[in-house]
């Protein structure tokens, strides 16, 4: 298996306060790798730096071989990394439909500037009205992906907040990603619903061939669908294997025994 | 005719505010620096014309041009370095005095004294059609891809980023656009007064522009173009003079405001369709005694 990600010396601090210190792992092509730790451990820091939100202090991201430490969102994005966030961000007065849409640009732009302008007449079809056709039905396949077709039409703040994760998740696979990260995808959710969750994510995984990174509370679910898991403690590397060996590492129970002490 | 020049005053000024609907409304950003690319456009077609001989069909979108080019020198700058929203604001308001000052010392833009004498070929026919292009291309350009994208960016940039939207392009975009509506707005109307100065262009002129997007309602093209004839026309019905008429803008803008704090239009359009989907909503809430929000 060749390597999607990798990850090397990675640091990053915001003022005195050091998120995420020193952290190496690779990620490889086709499975699925689950970043672990207590709240506050710097996992969501690690998303976004490896998506561009953050700068990091030290330390480089390589991605299929090429070096994407310091680039744009959207240039990183385009390489074919597209991630959901903790704090589902839709675009909320839109309906789903139109969410999904939004991101199909990237991999489908149909029309140019001059064809905006020129080739749109009311009453007339043309080649504007015909490629924002297309682009709808393209919508709905990847709304189907997830399961919430239904709901096309719905405004996206108005969707339960279940089927927000899962329309963010659909707006993410429009933007036809190989690598996917995922931040909480079950958060919210109870142990039946993140168990079909955790189905649905391995369904589509398998359909189109993702490399899959999540962040995930829901042990149950990280147990089930993840190759590979990485375990961080306040920002630093814990342990790394796969589940068993990290459900049998004492290091990792007593992190998680701590956190409960502390949260009595 | 007196009733000619108040339509010909209400589509001009629709022209600049549906231009700088699409940057405020769409983009989410505010200008208070507008008047400045209004005044490009005044100027550029008078020296085009008046100097240069120009015939104005060539002039006009020349204007449009020049002001566009203009915008970038703020936009560039401003919008690469992704400052927050009221830095921006702010930098725009700078402009915009810098502009005029720059207009008052040039020897072609004849300095402060202004140009007078300019051909009178913002008549009603004219300043028709192009209201009528200006508005078709802006709802061809918000109803596609550059649109949504925008768009995007106002429901929230760092999704739309990770939507693989590259903020500052899409923003420079719709500032280029505005930039130009406003400069056609302002070629018309250095042709319908026949005489330009630099202080017709201050930041009064330009917050009035802001006002009448708000007003008419963020997300909608229709709702700034209603605003933009609401604000010509009631000080003239009123017969306000000059002195009250920021007095009258301003009840008029706390009514809209108290009235409908979301704009006359806001995030919607104005069309046969929902009329007569409104009247049978009110038709249906009337039955089941609710009330009207
Ligand atoms: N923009 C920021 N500015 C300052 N501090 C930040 C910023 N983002 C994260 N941090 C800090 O970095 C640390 C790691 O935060 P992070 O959000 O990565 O944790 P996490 O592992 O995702 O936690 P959770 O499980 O609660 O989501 C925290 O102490 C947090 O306060
Ligand atoms: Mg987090």
């Amino acid at each position: 298996m060749s390597i999607s990600l990798e990850i090397k010396n990675l640091s990053k601090s915001f003022g005195g306060i050091v998120a995420v210190e020193d952290l190496t792992f690779n990620i490889k092509s086709g499975e699925v790798m689950g970043i672990i730790g207590p709240n506050g451990a710097g996992k969501t820091t690690v998303f976004n730096l490896i998506t561009g939100v953050y700068q990091p202090t030290k330390g480089q991201i390589i991605y299929k071989g090429k070096d994407i430490t310091g680039h744009q969102p959207d240039e990183i994005v385009k390489l074919g990394i597209a991630r959901t966030f903790q704090n589902v961000r839709l675009f909320k007065n839109l309906s789903a439909m139109e969410n999904v849409v939004t991101a199909l640009d990237l991999k489908n732009p149909m029309y140019n500037l001059a064809s905006t302008f020129f080739l749109n007449w009311p009453f007339i079809p043309g080649k504007v009205k015909r490629c924002e056709k297309e682009l709808r039905e393209k919508a709905l396949h990847f709304l189907d992906l997830v399961g919430i077709a239904d709901h096309a039409q719905k405004q996206a703040n108005a969707l339960p907040y279940g089927l927000q994760r899962k329309l963010e998740i659909a707006r993410a696979l429009a933007l036809e990603p190989e690598l996917l990260l995922l931040d909480e995808p079950a958060a919210g959710m109870n142990p039946e619903e993140s168990m079909e969750l955790s189905r649905l994510i391995k369904e589509i995984q398998q359909k189109l061939n993702l490399t899959v990174f999540l962040i995930e509370h829901h042990m149950d679910l990280v147990m089930e669908i993840c190759d590979h898991l990485y375990v961080i403690n306040f920002g630093r590397e814990l342990a790394e294997g796969n589940p068993e060996e990290i459900q049998a590492n004492p290091a990792v129970l007593k992190a998680y025994l701590g956190e409960g002490r502390k949260g009595a | 005719m007196y009733i000619q020049v108040v339509i010909i005053l209400c589509m001009i000024n629709a022209i600049s505010a549906v231009g700088l609907a699409v940057f405020t409304g769409f983009t989410g950003l505010m200008s208070l620096g507008h008047a400045a690319f209004m005044a490009v456009g005044a100027y550029t077609c008078a020296i085009a014309t008046k100097t240069f001989g120009i015939p104005f069909i060539i002039a006009l979108p020349m204007s449009a041009l020049m002001a566009g080019l203009v915008s970038l020198i703020i936009g560039i700058p401003t919008l690469r370095a992704k400052l927050r929203s009221d830095y921006f604001t702010i930098a725009t308001l700078g402009f915009g005095e810098a502009m005029r000052v720059i207009l008052e010392n040039l020897p072609i833009t004849n300095g402060a004294r202004g140009m007078a004498g300019l051909a009178h070929y913002s008549v009603l026919p004219t300043v028709t059609v192009i209201f009528v292009i200006v508005v078709f291309f802006t709802k061809n350009f918000i109803f596609s891809r550059y649109g949504r994208m925008a768009v995007a960016i106002r429901e929230d940039h760092i999704a739309a980023e990770m939507a693989g939207i590259n903020l500052f392009q899409v923003r420079l975009r719709s500032l280029f656009y505005s930039a130009a509506c406003a400069g056609i707005g302002g070629a018309l109307m250095a042709h319908h007064i026949r005489f330009i100065q630099p202080n017709m262009f201050t930041n009064v002129q330009s917050t009035l522009l802001t006002a009448t997007v708000v007003a008419g309602g963020m997300g909608s093209i229709t709702g700034p173009i209603i605003a933009a004839f609401i604000f010509v026309m009631v000080p003239e019905v009123l017969r306000v003079a000059e002195m009250w008429r920021l007095v009258a803008y301003g009840a008029l803008l706390v009514a809209i405001m108290v009235l409908r704090p979301q704009g006359i239009m806001g995030y919607r359009e104005f069309s046969i369709n929902g009329i007569i989907r409104y009247f049978r909503n009110l038709g249906t809430k009337q039955d089941k005694g609710g009330t009207v929000s």
